[in-house]
């Protein structure tokens, strides 16, 4: 077991990939949460009255940018750790060097939660960083001296760690490179809205909303509520998930995919 | 030694390997050949875990692969070459395998030396040529010091050279008392390698024996035979008990006759008041025709 985790280790550092992403999830995470804090302090310089206060609401969502809107970058990580690995047919040598797919599953898995919690670290301090750059620039204060900042940003790690699993999972069940990564795309930046959409319109469906793995991640850092406050109450439905237990939800999706996928689609005969 | 036992693998109506029995030795260097297509790799693959057999078992010692400890300690294995990440180098492959075969850096730099690619270790694979791929494949099926080695097409890309150099290592690698098993399509490629030949065709075993032996055996010689009276040429050829049969090329007239010597042939035809247009006895001797006649007319599955 501990060869099969390094042996992933090394696999994952050993092509570009890595670096690749972390870069453009830092600046992707930094530009637009400097971008949220800068413009909604220049507003409420430029016109006090009209926009009191508007900088201090926003302050969790962009400090929360990370898991709200980067998640896709973790996410797609995990993924790309067994996709990679059918795409160039690498699975090959892998299985060949540890036959039990099983143990090869549980390696990446395993190995996955530190790299995770290392891009989740690397997007929260871009998020933070970006974001009290932009307060700082018109003369707010940052809150980076709050203890909640800082429970906040770990909450932020946390969540990205987990849709590294969750992407690990999903890469065992759809193990087509391209094809895991519109899905991730598709859901993330359009369907998950959709379904969000219409569940909110029927009683009887809404209560879904907040059980989306989008909507679970945000609640990791309490984006839920800062999300019902900006929307002046509506809110996604009744109830509201507390931060461990959209934890809990939200791995949960991972280690369902990885169990259907290692059913399905690992034990299958490799071509 | 390993023992293919019965294997059987299907994919929907077709038999891809049928029902193959064989055994391969320490000592020697065992040939695996047949046409592309006949199912050499999917044994391969089969004897690896790689693919579920249907029917059957392959046993290294006794032991499926699936059930071995750190097999690439046992069982050096190189199959097709084209299973690399383009953008991680020669090193960083064999690094990322090396902890499964129980070695470090020191053993993944003196493989790379050993196969020749000390220059080419910090390059992408991606941009390597066909043969040095097979050389980094080779280097990582030779990683764990393997008792036994099951190699695909193992010359394919190399340059003479290369392959005069694989030959050398296969001999040596059995005279240390190692079991090696290399497939081929040509039996002329490993003419010159193996002791020991194994051939199948269509999924099913043909042939297994010493090369040697394969080579003393003969295939039945034809006599093209072309007479003034074809017809009265049958009858005599059927008063005489002779095969006979058309000849290869349809526009001829000529009829090609089997298993008989020439010179009996053509006292038969003078006897029987005939006028002989054509006596031409084919040659088909040599390795490369025996491989044909056991393989031909089965040789694609596909």
């Amino acid at each position: 077991m501990i060869a099969a985790i390094r042996s992933e280790y090394r696999k994952f550092f050993s092509t570009r990939l890595w670096w690749v992403l972390m870069l453009c999830m830092f600046a992707y995470i930094f530009v637009f949460s400097g971008g949220i804090t800068g413009v909604l302090s220049w507003l409420e310089t430029t016109d006090p009255e009209q926009n009191a206060g508007t900088a201090e609401a926003m302050r969790s969502m962009a400090y929360g940018f990370a898991p709200t809107t980067g998640y896709i970058f973790p996410a797609i990580v995990g993924a790309l750790a067994w996709t990679n690995e059918y795409r160039h047919r690498t699975l090959v040598p892998t299985f060949l060097g540890e036959p039990r797919r099983g143990i090869v599953s549980i390696a990446k898995a395993v190995a996955g939660i530190p790299m995770g919690f290392v891009i989740g670290l690397v997007g929260t301090i871009a998020a933070v960083g970006g974001g009290a750059i932009g307060y700082a620039i018109f003369g707010f204060p940052t809150q980076l001296d709050q203890m909640d900042t800082w429970k906040n940003a770990g909450l932020s790690v946390l969540a990205l760690t987990i849709w590294a699993v969750v992407g690990i999972g999903l890469g065992m069940l759809i193990t087509n490179q391209i094809g895991v990564i519109i899905t991730l795309l598709v859901w993330t930046q359009l369907l998950e809205s959709i379904v969000m959409l219409l569940c909110l319109s029927f009683e009887a469906t809404q209560a879904i909303p907040k059980y989306l793995p989008g909507q679970l991640g945000a609640s990791i850092v309490g984006g839920l509520d800062s999300m019902i406050d900006v929307t002046g109450g509506a809110g996604l439905g009744p109830g509201s998930v507390v931060w461990w237990q959209a934890a809990l939800y939200l791995a949960t999706y991972g280690i369902v995919f990885a169990i259907v996928g290692y059913v399905i689609r690992i034990r299958r005969d490799v071509d | 030694m390993i023992v293919f036992n019965h294997l059987t693998k299907r994919y929907g109506q077709l038999r891809a390997v049928d029902d193959v029995s064989f055994e391969v030795h320490p000592g020697r260097v065992t040939g695996f050949l047949g046409p592309n297509g006949a199912g050499k790799t999917t044994t391969l693959r089969a004897a690896t875990g790689l693919i579920r057999a249907d029917e059957g078992t392959v046993t290294f010692d006794g032991q499926s692969y699936r059930h071995l400890k750190k097999p690439m300690q046992q069982i050096g294995v190189a199959l097709e070459s084209t299973v690399f990440h383009p953008g991680r180098t020669g090193e960083n492959h064999l690094m990322m395998l090396a902890p499964y075969a129980g070695v470090g850096r020191r053993r993944v730099t003196e493989l790379l030396d050993f196969v020749g690619l000390t220059e080419a270790a910090k390059k992408r694979v991606g941009k390597y040529s066909l043969g040095m791929r097979g050389r980094l494949n080779l280097a990582a099926a030779l990683l764990g010091d393997p008792h036994t080695l099951l190699l695909d097409e193992p010359v394919n890309g190399l340059d003479p050279e290369g392959i005069r150099w694989i030959r050398e290592l296969l001999q040596t690698l059995a005279r240390q008392g190692r079991t090696v098993l290399t497939s081929s399509h040509l039996l002329s490629e490993v003419e010159q390698t193996v002791d020991e030949v194994i051939i199948i065709a269509h999924g099913k075993l043909v042939y297994q024996g010493m090369l040697a032996d394969l080579n003393s055996r003969q295939t039945a010689n034809t006599t093209l035979v072309e007479v003034d009276n074809p017809e009265a040429f049958l009858s005599l050829a059927q008063a005489q008990g002779w095969q006979v049969g058309p000849a290869e090329n349809p526009n001829s007239s000529a009829l090609a006759v089997h298993g008989i010597d020439p010179a009996e042939i053509s006292r038969a035809v003078y006897s029987a008041g005939l006028t002989l247009r054509q006596l031409a006895p084919q040659v088909t001797s040599g390795l490369e025709e025996v491989f044909f006649s056991l393989t031909e007319g089965r040789g694609s599955v596909r």
